[in-house]
């Protein structure tokens, strides 16, 4: 079975160039870590209460820390509602709203550290009376590091700008796996070659 | 290249039926070993071309560096403005009973003699080993005084000149604290190092003995540009926000006057802190939780508002949701103050110990800094951490150290002259 999709040309192919790029790649690729997510809220993501709460419950999947917390609820005016200090029990993150919110709609944002140090931030909405939400279901599980710009993805080889000038100044995964696909072209203009004066020798 | 399906060739078929529209396996392995032999070129080419440029480019660097020299004579000590060496050993000595001024003005100068020679390359008077001295490598050898050795100098001691005062995030070992003479013995040659340090406490032996050695390391000299802010363990950038030596600014947070006692003039403060290092708990935070704890990115240092190391920070800049983007409790937040006056000039090294117990890590920091007055400039700074700073899970600081640093002297006089 493995032989006879190796024997379609296209699938062989692919196969070789994603075998190469693996092994070219596979090494830069970030390692999994486990965050705190949001596991529940109260208001829940998306829904519409008749009455406005006098709190706002956010669980976690796990411990968070005290340092750093901050829950937000804002309304389209961006006027922050939350009143007080949070409230931490373990997984769970209570905040008070100042009370007579009137209806509309609201945007929880919340802040958190992880148990593991890592800031996490989100957002949520809900609705009081008949006003209607922007976006349903904009994601309470929505968790995103607190920075946007994610350095995190790319190669940690850029270094200064005074490094240029040196080699091709890529880093030797790409500067590989250009000259891997140069060899492919190579190969495949010699096939081309011999096919040719297979033909018309 | 044809996609229609081909799998009626047997294996071995050569493609002269319909040439140039299948591939057999003996092609895929030829193509194969063609790309890695493509890939295996372009790299060695590549490294060939860095390898080439860094060689012609710098014919007028001398072959060896080991008998590069910093001048021990002077206003100032070497070894505080200096360029950080790649290698730092700091011993502090408990002065021995029945040592007394006069005792300490012998003691200094034997010193002083001592490491005016071997910094410039030379023997030390009695040198066991005459042949380790002539590689100085850059070698600094700066002298501090603690509490108990201006005290028996009966000399007026600055206010800051005491322990620290106690922070909640401190755990403190004795053995890493305190001390009555410091002696910082940096080079860029681990042998010179050792070899001076060795002749040094030689020297001190009927007036001291040793109570702490931390030695440190930077990047090996050579390895990259001059004036390259260090890294610590954590891979992060280290001391971007330092004072540029040579300028009014240094000299103002460095050698300063302040309320310091005149022999103290053309001195300066020293704090040397044993930061542990949890590099084991720090596995388990990613990068952009790693680079939301210092507020910077661990490419090149930048603060996370700006794309270079020395980019000012903007603590007001929000992100989507309207949190900092450096955040409140980023240690880039909390190091900084407002009032300008309240800076350091920061000379840490690494330090990796063996490990005990299940961790595969017993690393840290010696972060050691001069300042002109410690409690004004050091204290705000650290008060700031104590109260609050996400980098604080990762790091303890378990040994506290603060010393004198008189000024340097001439060739007639010795270190202290100024306080004896």
């Amino acid at each position: 079975m493995t032989h006879a999709l190796l024997r379609r040309p296209a699938t062989g192919l692919l196969l070789t160039l994603t075998v190469i790029a693996l092994a070219v790649l596979g090494p830069m690729a970030p390692a999994a870590y486990a965050h705190d997510q949001v596991q529940s809220t109260l208001p829940a993501d998306g829904e519409h209460v008749d009455t406005a709460p006098s709190a706002i419950t956010i669980t976690f999947t796990d411990e968070i820390l005290e340092l750093g917390a901050i829950v937000m609820v804002v309304d389209d005016e961006e006027r922050n509602w939350a009143e007080g200090e949070m409230g931490l029990d373990g997984a769970q993150a209570t905040q008070a709203v100042e009370p007579g919110m009137p209806d509309g709609a609201y945007q929880v944002r919340w802040r958190v550290v992880s148990a593991d140090g890592h800031p996490v931030s989100g957002a949520f909405a809900f609705a009081v009376g008949d006003a209607v939400l922007p976006e349903a279901g904009s994601g309470a599980a929505t968790s995103e590091p607190s920075h946007d710009d994610d350095a995190g993805e790319e190669p940690a080889v850029s270094g200064d700008d005074a490094e240029s000038g040196a080699g091709t100044g890529l880093p030797l995964a790409v500067v590989g796996l250009i000259g891997a696909l140069g060899g492919l072209a190579v190969f495949a203009l010699f096939t081309l070659w011999r096919a040719k004066r297979h033909r018309n020798p | 290249m044809s996609s229609e399906p081909t799998n009626d060739q047997p294996d071995q078929t050569e493609p002269t039926a319909h040439p140039g529209r299948r591939l057999s396996r003996r092609h895929l392995l030829l193509g194969g070993a063609a790309a890695g032999i493509g890939a295996a070129g372009a790299i060695g080419v590549d490294l060939v071309a860095k390898a080439g440029r860094g060689g012609s480019a710098a014919p007028a660097v001398p072959l060896f560096s080991g008998t590069a020299t910093v001048p021990f004579f002077g206003l100032h000590q070497a070894g505080v403005d200096t360029e950080p060496q790649a290698r730092a050993t700091f011993v502090a000595l408990n002065l021995l009973p029945g040592v007394d001024r006069a005792a300490l003005r012998r003691m200094m100068r034997i010193l002083t003699d001592d490491a005016a020679r071997l910094t410039q390359g030379e023997a030390a008077l009695a040198d066991s080993e005459p042949e380790l001295a002539v590689v100085p490598a850059r070698l600094t050898v700066t002298f501090g005084f603690g509490p108990g050795l201006v005290a028996i100098a009966g000399g007026e001691a600055p206010g800051w000149l005491r322990p620290l005062p106690p922070f909640t995030i401190d755990r403190l070992q004795p053995e890493w604290s305190d001390g009555d003479l410091l002696l910082q013995i940096a080079a860029d040659d681990p042998l010179t190092v050792a070899h001076a340090t060795r002749m040094l406490l030689k020297d001190l032996r009927s007036f001291a003995a040793v109570r702490w050695v931390q030695s440190g390391f930077r990047r090996a000299a050579g390895s990259e540009k001059p004036g390259t802010t260090m890294r610590n363990l954590f891979g992060q950038v280290d001391g971007t926000a330092n004072p540029v030596v040579g300028t009014a600014d240094f000299d103002a947070l460095v050698w300063g006057q302040a309320n310091n006692p005149g022999w103290l003039a053309g001195g300066t403060g020293f704090v040397l802190r044993r930061i542990s290092m949890d590099l084991d708990k720090w596995d388990g935070l990613d990068r952009s939780g790693r680079e939301s704890t210092m507020g910077r990115t661990l490419a090149n240092g930048a603060p996370l508002t700006g794309t270079k190391e020395r980019d000012e920070p903007d603590f007001e800049a929000k992100t989507s949701l309207g949190f900092p983007v450096i955040p409140e409790f980023s240690h880039l937040r909390r190091a900084r103050s407002e009032d300008r006056s309240q800076r350091i000039h920061r000379r840490g090294y690494n330090y990796d110990e063996a490990p005990s117990g299940t961790g595969v890590s017993n690393s840290g920091l010696l972060f050691a800094c001069f300042q002109t007055d410690v409690d004004a400039q050091f204290v705000p700074i650290q008060t700031r951490l104590d109260t609050l700073d996400l980098l604080n899970q990762w790091t303890t600081p378990i040994g506290s150290a603060v010393f004198a640093i008189p000024p340097g002297c001439t060739p007639e006089g010795y270190i202290g002259d100024t306080l004896f």
